[in-house]
């Protein structure tokens, strides 16, 4: 019977992993492994999380960023200097999908952040403000 | 009639005395003396005291009887007058509640009244004030219906007349806006 670790270990053990340049898909294999013996897989979504926030404190950034249309590489690679230029980031993930509900702007996730530069968000605000 | 006069005035006196002449015997005479003195002797010695104590007896039977009668008068008498007394105030504590009563019935008659008037402006007052918050619900749901409409259509006319130029102009000022 395995021991139960956690979610922080797991993490820091992952994010070693892909520091010290070890491959990344047997540390995802060996993830996959431990969740399943363990009978954890509900938590992966926050094992990613906790991953994310792990890299993101040794400066490697796992960015979502969301836009109405698919963003020019300009765009892209100013956004990434953006996150760079901010919190001594090393290193961004981006991680690009086109979400058509934003209408116009862009939405950025980071872990211990969220910026919203989108249209929907403006309206929802000018909406909430106003409404009794 | 004279000659019958005439005839004992010319009788002759016994020899024995006046006694004698009386045809009274001094020894019979005697004995019964003696034997009334027995009698009276033996009445007062035995027949007088028993009858003197049965009689006695009697006199106290009949005045006990007397004082038991006059004190049974004075109990009824007493007890008479007590129920009186006590009709009295027993009519006159009836009248005090009855007179109570009705003050009540008609002090409860006037609070029902009330009670009821207050509760009538209550329901009324409650009414108006659920008709005016329910009015006042439907403006606000309106109003933010209204807003979310206009939310959508501004979204929706944004989104039409946004062009790839516009957008990008748009996330280059934000970038520099967080910058």
């Amino acid at each position: 019977m395995s021991t139960k670790l956690s979610r922080r270990k797991i993490a820091d053990y992952i994010v070693s992993n892909i520091l010290d340049g070890g491959d990344l898909g047997v540390a995802t294999k060996q993830l996959a492994g431990y969740l399943i013996e363990s009978r954890r897989v509900n938590e992966l979504d926050h094992i990613v999380r906790d991953i994310e926030f792990a890299l993101s404190a040794q400066g490697h950034v796992v960015a979502n960023i969301s836009s109405a249309r698919s963003l020019s590489k300009a765009t892209a690679m100013a956004i990434e200097d953006m996150l760079k230029s901010s919190n001594s980031v090393k290193r961004v993930y981006a991680k690009y999908e086109i979400d058509k509900s934003l209408i116009a702007g862009v939405k950025i996730e980071i872990p211990d952040k969220r910026i919203d530069k989108s249209v929907s968000r403006q309206l929802s605000i000018l909406r909430t403000s106003q409404t009794n | 009639m004279e000659s019958i006069l005439l005839q004992f005035g010319s009788a002759e006196a016994p020899s024995g005395g006046i006694m004698e002449s009386l045809g009274v015997d001094w020894q019979t005479l005697i004995l019964q003396i003696i034997a009334f003195l027995i009698l009276v002797f033996l009445l007062g010695k035995y027949v007088f005291p028993t009858l003197t104590k049965i009689l006695d007896d009697r006199q106290t039977k009949i005045d006990s009887a007397n004082k038991a009668a006059e004190h049974a008068k004075k109990a009824a008498d007493e007890a008479e007058t007590r129920v009186s007394e006590l009709l009295k105030k027993a009519r006159h504590e009836a009248a005090d509640i009855i007179s109570l009563a009705k003050l009540e019935s008609d002090s409860n008659i006037s609070a029902s009244e009330e009670k009821a008037k207050k509760q009538a402006e209550q329901i009324v007052k409650s009414a108006q004030a659920d008709i005016s918050r329910q009015i006042d619900d439907a403006k606000k749901a309106l109003y933010n219906e209204t807003l979310e409409l206009v939310s959508l259509a501004t979204g929706k006319i944004i989104g039409e007349s946004m062009t790839d130029k516009l957008d990008k102009d748009f996330i280059e000022k934000s970038i520099k806006e967080i910058k």
